[in-house]
């Protein structure tokens, strides 16, 4: 079964639609990346899953379940989490605090405890700055609070909608690094970037949107055959 | 020359009133930050909870008992005011102008409502204790600070509950940012309509607390809304401390200003300073603390 599947979806804001007819169909076990230009509906794709975009027609399902339109709630307690563009901490609340209300819907205190420490294992700065506003840190580290608040439900499956843009180069080795590990651990994850050569080194499936159109669909191996596609989105450097 | 005596005793009433203008100018404060709602019927919840107070009087003969029932009856009163008036409009483009004018609309319905059920007639709430007193040279109405000392109650178990409890979390989320509070998994509308109900039930627990000084009458709540609104322009809109700091600075300047000045004269005096404030920092207060 699916991970996660979206059939046949239409969606958009207000009378602007966004999305074409999408199928996707993400399928356990593996890195999947999303790539296409600018203003292409990448985004728009992971707040459909999310519940935070109208789906004007077409189904979205969670393992099985339809969850077209549901509560984001609904999609979290399906263990689908986001780490939104931008990252979106809540900047007058500490670090700490962002990480509690990444794990909202968790009230165990041994599970919290747990969590928090895999997080600080992760991003040792996040527990040197857990008392700190969140607005206060660098841009890299509130990156870092958002990925960690994205980590704390411990999600099935997490979609890291671009972690690494407007980030200094060290950093964005970091940010890979990162994504690796979870990969070595075995996490399922979408990712979208727009840094493409770096992220098709760790996804293992790769879909191209463009105008809301799935232009594309592979193993991230048969798409280095695709000529056409490599030149079009991708740039030749890589071909 | 002022005496001490008197600047003491006027900075005492000052710090008393405020406590009561925190009270009502708080609730009201905290639904812009949170449901961006600037509540014109939050005059009315006062109105409101000055009237139930005074008939669960009537009815139990218990002055707790009357302050228990404000609190809740207004408290649902909130709660009702968000799920069927403000939630229908919230994807709207212009929700803040339209929810003030439902709002507004909804305070004068309260009223009419009241004032046809009911009648105009003031109703006399008796005071808690005549008991006045005599400390350090200072005169102290004992209801007046059992005022306060409720007031300073309600609004240290709000803090609390804003700064320690999850429930607290998902409101300040809802506020900073309510699309990623969503992927959080909070609920923001149950977030509005708890915000709508605690801060109704905050202009509550103010009408029934202050109607033995206002007495009970349709239109009573709204000079406390104005002078809320004031506090609350001054404390920067959506700024809890501000507005804090703003209710305690402006009584005590209030009261201590009428050592020289008659009372109507230290209102224009409030206003001038709301005025100063904004065209010095439109944020008000909140504007310096909070940024
Ligand atoms: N909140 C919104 N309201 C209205 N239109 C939106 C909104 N967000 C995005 N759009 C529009 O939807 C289209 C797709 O946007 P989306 O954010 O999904 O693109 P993207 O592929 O993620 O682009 P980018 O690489 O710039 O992040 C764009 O034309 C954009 O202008
Ligand atoms: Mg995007």
């Amino acid at each position: 079964m699916s991970l996660v599947e979206l059939d046949a979806v239409d969606a958009g804001y207000g009378e602007n639609q966004v999305l074409h007819d999408l199928t996707l169909s993400i399928q356990p076990g593996r890195v999947n990346c999303i790539i296409g230009p600018n203003g292409s509906g990448k985004s728009t794709t992971l707040k459909a899953v999310c519940g935070l975009v109208d789906v004007w027609d077409g189904t979205i399902r969670v393992r099985g379940d339809d969850v077209t339109n549901a509560h984001p709630r609904d999609v979290v307690e399906r263990g689908v989490v986001m780490l939104p563009q931008g990252g979106n901490v809540f900047p007058e609340m500490t670090v700490k605090e962002n990480l509690r209300i990444g794990a909202f819907l968790v009230d165990d205190r041994d599970v919290l405890e747990r969590r928090y420490r895999e997080v600080y294992e992760m991003f040792p700065v996040l527990e040197e700055k857990k008392r700190q506003r969140a607005g206060e840190l660098s841009g890299g580290q509130q990156m870092m609070v958002a990925f960690g608040r994205a980590l704390m439900p411990d999600p099935e499956i997490l979609l890291l909608d671009e972690p690494s843009a407007g980030l200094a180069p060290d950093l964005v080795d970091d940010v890979f690094d990162q994504v690796e590990r979870l990969k070595e651990r075995g996490r399922d994850m979408i990712i979208i970037e727009q840094n493409v050569r770096r992220v098709l080194d760790v996804a293992e499936y790769v879909y191209v949107l463009d105008q809301g159109e799935r232009m594309y669909e592979g193993e991230t191996e048969a798409l280095r055959d695709e000529d056409e596609i490599m030149r079009m989105y991708i740039g030749e450097r890589h071909g | 020359m002022v005496s001490l005596g008197l600047l003491a005793q006027q900075i005492v009433n000052g710090l008393f009133f405020g406590g009561q203008l925190a009270l009502i100018a708080i609730g009201l404060t905290l639904i812009w930050g949170v449901a961006r709602v600037l509540n014109f019927s939050h005059g009315a919840m006062f109105m409101v909870g000055g009237y139930v107070g005074f008939f669960a009087l009537g009815f139990t003969g218990s002055v707790a008992a009357a302050i228990l029932a404000s609190i809740v009856v207004v408290f649902a009163l909130g709660w009702v005011t968000e799920f069927a008036l403000l939630e229908p409009m919230r994807d709207r483009e212009e929700f803040d102008i339209a929810s003030m004018v439902v709002t507004l609309g909804l305070a004068i319905f309260l009223e009419n409502a009241i004032l046809v059920g009911v009648g105009s007639r003031r109703r006399a709430f008796p005071a808690l204790t005549e008991e006045v007193w005599r400390v350090a040279g200072l005169t102290i109405s004992v209801q007046r600070f059992v005022i306060f000392l409720i007031s300073v109650f309600a609004l240290a178990a709000l803090f609390l509950v804003i700064s320690r409890t999850k429930l607290g979390l998902a409101i300040r989320a809802v506020s900073q940012d309510d699309q990623t509070a969503l992927l959080m998994g909070v609920r923001p509308r149950r977030v509005y309509a708890i915000t709508l109900g605690c801060s109704a039930a905050l202009a509550g627990l103010a009408g029934v607390l202050l109607a033995p000084l206002f007495t009970v009458y349709p239109s009573v709540g709204w000079y406390p809304f104005l002078l809320a609104f004031v506090v609350v322009m001054v404390g920067g809109l959506g700024s809890v401390r501000g507005t804090l700091i703003a209710a305690m600075g402006l009584a005590i300047v209030r009261s201590v200003s009428t050592i020289w000045v008659a009372a109507e004269s230290a209102m224009v005096l409030l206003f001038a300073i709301m005025i100063a404030v904004l065209l010095i920092n439109p944020d008000g207060i909140g504007g310096w603390i909070d940024g």
